[in-house]
């Protein structure tokens, strides 16, 4: 008999797990208690709980009437901490479509990259700065007098921030399952929108202040339970610029942005490397494609550089991808 | 799904996810896991539109309940044996004996997680291709071939295990 057939044979045959009776029996109770409790209570004492709430209300009220918002929004940063804690960020330079087929269990990481992304913002001087990059001093990047604000020359690039950042806010909510937290990122997409061109300069520089103080402290927070560093290999040649991101196990990301194909063309291309052991076919159209796979190499996080030839419209690029933990975050 | 559907599903699948529980987790200690699985599945009830059967869809949500417990944790359990598992029922059971069992799980244990994950689905809780697939969100193809990479892996570890095995003993 062949081996696999004998290991089948064995799995087979291994014992399956079962409860008891009276442990299936707790374990239902469990799951039913919480509802059948809050369902009784409101029925059986509406006065317990019209008086319980009054007490939260007043005991709220006291408590927080001194508290400026900052507090509030520190307990949010606490549940966003919580739910990316040991996540993964995956990059991107852009929104990732649902084609690209994703799994689920890898939604938070893609969220996590589209925050870092909106993170990024631009100062009256119109100096890019990435909050991830510096250390905790980023209140110093807001800190203008008002009358610097009248005509700052630089105010188009932060309008034309406003879009991408409103971009990521919303698609890493639509990611997130958390209520709570997918809430509190369309809030700031809604807020940042309140910026235009018909606008002051003072109230426009005041919202993007805001938000943009918003999603730095958010992501500082977030970067400090984050599951370690990412290893992502980056390289481009004259016509691609190429990031493969291995994620668990054989699964990658990898995105193809063209430098050279003319928007609206059509190509077949294909990517092939490591020996022969890696090879992709995938239609191109547009400027930028994000292809999800889940065959890479075993051990391919342990090589320092990938070489891969990129072969579209009868052209053939070779790149060298290296290896790299610092990802160049350019929406 | 309502409370007499959730009451239905416990009934008719709930000995199932504690098994892939127990075996995907590497440990019985699942009862919060099992508990959390249904909840949401109940709280989760309008997005299940019968594509799938209810089955593979637990599975997939005890998955992803099992993979976000890991991260909470950092920690692994560690894999406890049942001493005595209690339906040692079928003669192909019987047959096995407990240090092939041990040997088995540990070889399992052991496996990396995409190999650990198809061993599982196929091979312990016999699910089909696409079952696995639904449960794996992955393609026919990639439950296959990582199913027959799996197997071979496993069957090498297990050899290697009876050379050492068989050398210490002489």
């Amino acid at each position: 008999m062949k081996q696999q057939d004998k290991v089948e044979k064995k799995l087979k045959a291994l014992p399956k797990h079962k409860m008891d009776n009276a442990r299936k029996q707790r374990n239902y109770y469990a799951l039913q208690r919480p509802r059948k409790e809050s369902k009784s209570k409101y029925f059986a004492y509406p006065l317990t709980i019209f008086t319980f709430l009054v007490m939260i209300f007043v005991g709220y009220t006291i408590i927080h009437e001194n508290k400026d918002r900052t507090t509030t929004t520190n307990e949010a940063y606490t549940n966003m901490q919580m739910y990316f804690e040991g996540i993964k960020p995956i990059y991107s330079n852009s929104h990732i479509p649902d084609t690209v087929g994703v799994p689920e269990e890898y939604h938070k990481g893609v969220a996590l990259g589209y925050l870092y992304n909106a993170s990024i913002f631009y100062t009256p001087e119109g100096e890019k700065v990435n909050p991830l990059e510096i250390n905790n001093n980023i209140n110093a990047y807001f800190d203008y007098k008002e009358e610097r604000l009248d005509n700052f020359s630089e105010q188009p690039k932060l309008i034309a921030d406003t879009k991408p950042t409103w971009l990521y806010l919303n698609s890493a909510a639509e990611l997130i399952d958390d209520k709570s937290i997918s809430e509190s990122l369309i809030g700031l997409s809604e807020k940042i929108s309140e910026i235009t061109a018909n606008n002051s300069s003072q109230h426009n520089y005041s919202v993007y202040k805001e938000v943009s103080q918003n999603i730095s402290e958010i992501v500082m927070e977030i970067n400090q339970v984050t599951g370690g560093s990412v290893v992502v290999y980056e390289g481009e040649s004259k016509n691609w610029f190429v990031r493969l991101q291995p994620l668990d196990d054989d699964d990658y990301l990898l995105h193809l942005n063209s430098k050279g194909l003319e928007e609206n063309n059509v190509s077949n291309i294909s990517i092939s490397g490591l020996n022969s052991k890696f090879s992709v076919e995938s239609n191109f159209s547009g400027k930028s494609k994000y292809i999800f796979g889940d065959s890479l190499p075993e051990n391919v996080i342990e090589l320092e550089e990938i070489n891969i030839v990129i072969r579209a419209n009868g052209m053939e690029d070779t790149l060298s991808l290296n290896r790299s933990t610092e990802v160049r975050i350019t929406p | 799904m309502d409370n007499q559907n959730l009451e239905s599903w416990y009934e008719e699948y709930s000995q199932d996810i504690f098994n892939f529980l127990v075996y995907y987790n590497q440990t019985d200690d699942v009862d919060d896991l099992l508990q959390e699985v249904f909840f949401k599945a109940w709280k989760k009830r309008f997005t299940f539109k019968g594509d799938s059967s209810p089955k593979t869809w637990l599975f997939s949500i005890a998955r992803r309940v099992s993979i976000d417990s890991f991260r909470k944790q950092k920690l692994k359990h560690l894999f406890r044996l049942q001493e005595n598992p209690k339906d040692t029922d079928t003669p192909e059971k019987r047959l096995m004996d407990k240090e092939e069992v041990i040997e088995l799980y540990t070889a399992i244990r052991n496996l990396k997680r995409s190999y650990r994950e198809v061993v599982i689905c196929r091979g312990i809780l016999e699910l089909s291709t696409n079952e696995t697939a639904e449960v794996l969100q992955w393609s026919n193809e990639k439950v296959d071939t990582t199913y027959h990479r799996a197997k071979t892996k496993l069957g090498e570890t297990l050899n290697f295990r009876r050379r050492v095995s068989d050398e210490a003993t002489r």
